[in-house]
């Protein structure tokens, strides 16, 4: 089996070896570098799909490049497929060209390796070679030389000398002779205006024009223009515009050394092949002297710088409280228009006064900005009256007399009448109350009179309190005094109860003594005063409040017998009526003195 | 003694007679348009310790003519805290308030606090402090009676017209303290800066919270280093810097 298998196989490479070859070949071994030379790889059958092998060492200048040849020989036809390759090598040594692959008869074949010897360049080559770039410098600078005089980017200012805030153009224009071609044009970075206040003008199409320079004529456009408004004074640099051009230019093929210039212009038609060459230019740069404007700017100078117009007016001069007017301010006119700060305008206080709008209309071209500004001032009048605004004024610095200008709108009179109430709105000012009162004069001042002085306080001082707490001490008072005598009382009554029958006995014993004189008048006087003396202490009644029919109730209350009271009273009468009685008996002085004595007993009795 | 008394009766009347001279030169003044003048006397009368309401009132009008808005409201004032019922007072200070720029919504009272107020203020605490005094005087008599009576209806009625008088005297002082606290500690004051921001503190590193305008009446809460706690009348509070405001 084993035996089997290995005939098999060396009759099937036999086989591929007798009938069908691919071969490697060249057509120079060695070969000197940079020196053509053929690589072939032949097939002695019909084949395809073949597959190239990966080259090193060389660069292939062209190929694969099929072709076939059959022969008949003997009777025999034989065919022949070849790939082939033209080839340089590239270094010095030795290169191995790999085994290209073939189908063919169902089978894929491999070509054998060859390797190639790479001698030194000759000296013919060499100089050759350095002749070319010689030739390509030479044509280089020629070209460069020949753009200098056909490609131009100009920067051209209309003033360099200007004010602050007056406007200057400056344009960058590009020239280009009719007859060269421009492939493409690159613009590098864009100028920066630093210092400037920088408005491009739109051109719209580029369009080109024939332009002389120097009686040539050229193909010239403006490619930027800007109008540009100082911001500072001093020295202001404007920045170069840097352009990558690539031109067409052709060139003499053959020939050396020839003036291409010539070539081009008196043989546009024949010969020569095109190049393109890169050409690096710039427009320069410029540099502007501003002035700074003189130190007297008026109050209404807001930085407008050139020849301007002013129109002021109001929208109406009659309006409602709560309804708004408009004072419109147009500035028209050539100059630094976008650049103003907003104007400001004093309105009466009464008046509400919003941001202004600003609308602009401003036109920008070659002649710089111009155009008009229109500052609307909305106010809301609060208060009805009739109020004066202005004259408002707006002054500019005029550059053909340098110097300021103001120009002065006339006196405004505004007429406001009372309107509804703006209720929830805005205006909250004045409360619906007080509106009348507007316009409406202080009363008149106080005359006459006599003078107060500072005016105390009442309360909290002394005499304060001295008044809201003697009622309380008179109250304290009173009810001391009302305790101390009823005290009082109480205790002389005790006492003169005591001390009435002592009084008494006194008093009867003084009669006595009147009674031995015969002194009728006294002895009756004091008779009656110790009996009334003696009651009065008794029953502690006054004696000036002591009435008989008192001291009748009195002894009634106290239980004394009808008949001493009967008694007591009889005698009271008896003497007071015999001591005005003219005659009277001496037995009879005896019997009353003796019936008072007689009295006072018994009621000193009955009254323990 | 007799003629010491005398003689100083005089001499005030002379002072006094002096103070009202003056007052009527200052009249004059005004009359003739003189204001700075007129300003002038009627401060020095006041210096003199008149605070007769007519000499703020006429002084505020002289400020007022002179446009000085924030003085005059304050003399205005200074008139209203003396006389409160000064209807001519009232109207200037309106006029005077049209002037000035803050127009601050008061926050509305309850209908019976104003009123309350509105009595309290119009009573004035010296009437309140005689009007209660009055009554104790009343009470004390009743009592008397209603010890002395013999007859028990006459007891009755006194005793209880006593107590009704005692209770009416309790009430009287209680509203006559009330009415001089707010005379004499409600401190209430105008700006005069022309403009001035109240800060959330005291120093002015404190946060902005709103701004007044002169002649804007705030009432004064506090005081720290100089620096005012005011409150407005819509209820914000804050505080203020030194010398922009005076008290009234």
């Amino acid at each position: 089996m084993k035996k089997m298998i290995l005939i098999l196989i060396f009759i099937l490479i036999y086989q591929n070896l007798t009938a069908q070859t691919f071969r490697t070949s060249v057509s120079k071994n060695p070969v000197h570098v940079g020196e053509r030379f053929e690589i072939s790889f032949t097939l002695n059958a019909q084949g395809g799909s073949f597959k190239a092998p990966s080259f090193s060492g060389i660069r292939i200048l062209s190929g694969p490049n099929q072709s076939q040849q059959m022969s008949f020989a003997n009777g025999r036809s034989s065919v022949n497929l070849t790939y082939s390759y033209i080839a340089v090598a590239l270094n010095e040594g030795e290169i191995t060209i790999p085994s290209a692959s073939i189908k063919t008869n169902g089978k894929t074949i491999k070509s054998n390796t060859i390797t190639i010897e790479v001698l030194p360049e000759t000296e013919a080559q060499k100089r050759r070679k350095e002749q070319k770039k010689k030739q390509e410098q030479s044509l280089q600078q020629q070209a460069i030389d020949i753009l200098k005089k056909t490609i131009f980017v100009d920067l051209n200012v209309n003033k360099s000398n200007v004010y602050e805030g007056e406007q200057l153009i400056a344009t960058y224009k590009l020239y280009i002779h009719p007859d060269i071609n421009i492939v493409n044009i690159k613009p590098g970075t864009m100028p920066v205006f630093e210092g400037f206040w920088a408005e491009e003008i739109d051109l719209g199409r580029i369009e080109y024009k024939t332009e002389y320079r120097n009686d040539v004529p050229f193909r010239a456009a403006v490619i930027k223009k800007v109008v540009l408004t100082p911001q500072k004074s001093g020295r202001l640099k404007i920045d170069p515009y840097d352009f990558e051009f690539t031109a067409r230019l052709r060139v003499q093929g053959g020939r050396r050394s020839n003036d291409i210039f010539d070539q081009f212009f008196n043989d546009p038609f024949f010969g020569g092949n095109y190049r393109d060459f890169p050409y690096n230019t710039s427009s320069g740069s410029a540099t502007i002297n501003v002035k700074s404007l003189p130190d007297n700017a008026p109050e209404s100078f807001y930085g407008a710088v050139g020849d301007i117009s002013t129109e002021i007016w109001f929208d109406k001069t009659k309006t409602k409280t709560g309804e708004p007017v408009t004072l419109k301010m147009k500035l028209s006119g050539k100059g630094n228009l976008k650049l103003l700060s907003t104007p400001e305008i004093t309105f009466p206080p009464s008046f509400e006064l919003y941001d202004p709008k600003v609308t602009d209309n401003i036109r920008i071209n070659s002649y710089g900005m111009s155009g008009d500004v229109i500052f609307e001032y909305l106010a809301i009048p609060t208060n009805p009256g009739t109020y004066e605004i202005g004259p408002v004024s707006f002054s500019y610095f005029d550059l053909n007399d340098r110097e300021y200008k103001t120009n002065k709108s006339k006196l405004f009179e505004i007429k406001v009448e009372k309107g509804k109430d703006v209720s929830g709105g805005v205006i909250t000012g004045v409360e619906k109350s007080d509106v009348e009162l507007i316009g409406k004069d202080i009363r008149f001042i106080k005359t006459g009179g006599e003078l107060q002085k500072n005016q105390k306080k009442f309360f909290g001082t002394g005499v304060y309190y001295i008044f809201n707490l003697l009622p309380f001490i008179i109250f304290l008072g009173f009810l001391i005094y009302r305790k101390k005598n009823q005290e009082l009382q109480s205790n002389t009554t005790l006492l003169r109860n005591k001390k009435a029958s002592k009084t008494a006995k006194k008093r009867l014993s003084i009669a006595e003594k009147y009674l031995k004189e015969q002194n009728k008048a006294k002895l009756y006087e004091e008779l009656s005063r110790a009996l009334w003396g003696y009651t009065s202490d008794k029953l502690s009644i006054p004696v000036s409040e002591l009435t008989k029919d008192k001291i009748n109730g009195k002894l009634n209350e106290l239980n004394i017998k009808p008949e001493s009271i009967e008694k007591l009273l009889t005698t009271l009468d008896h003497c007071e009526f015999a001591r005005y009685a003219p005659t009277q008996e001496g037995e009879d002085m005896q019997k009353t003195y003796n019936d008072s004595a007689d009295i006072i007993i018994d009621l000193e009795g009955q009254l323990k | 003694m007799k003629y010491l008394i005398l003689i100083i009766s005089i001499s005030l009347q002379l002072f006094a007679g002096q103070a009202v001279e003056k007052f009527n030169q200052a009249n004059e003044l005004y009359n003739n348009g003189e204001y700075k003048k007129a300003v002038n006397l009627y401060e020095q009368i006041i210096d003199n310790g008149y605070n007769d309401s007519k000499l703020f009132y006429n002084l505020a009008n002289s400020y007022y003519k002179l446009e000085m808005i924030p003085n005059a409201i304050l003399n205005y004032e200074k008139a209203l805290k003396i006389n409160t019922n000064d209807e001519d007072a009232k109207f200037n200070l309106r006029l005077a308030n049209l002037k000035t720029i803050d127009k601050i919504e008061e926050v509305p009272k309850v209908f019976y606090i104003r009123w309350f107020n509105g009595i309290i203020n119009y009573l004035g605490s010296n009437l309140l402090a005689w009007f209660s005094i009055a009554f104790i005087w009343l009470a004390l008599l009743a009592f008397i009676l209603f010890i002395k009576a013999n007859n028990s209806v006459l007891k009755k009625l006194s005793f209880s017209t006593g107590t009704f008088f005692l209770i009416i005297f309790i009430f009287g002082t209680v509203l006559t303290y009330y009415s001089y606290n707010e005379e004499e500690n409600k401190k209430e004051a105008i700006i005069f800066s022309e403009s001035v921001y109240i800060k959330s503190s005291p120093d002015d590193e404190g946060t902005n919270l709103f701004m007044l305008h002169e002649g804007t009446k705030v009432q004064v809460l506090d005081e720290v280093d100089n620096w005012k706690k005011i409150k407005i009348k819509n209820g914000n509070i804050g505080w203020i810097q030194p010398g922009s405001i005076e008290i009234i």
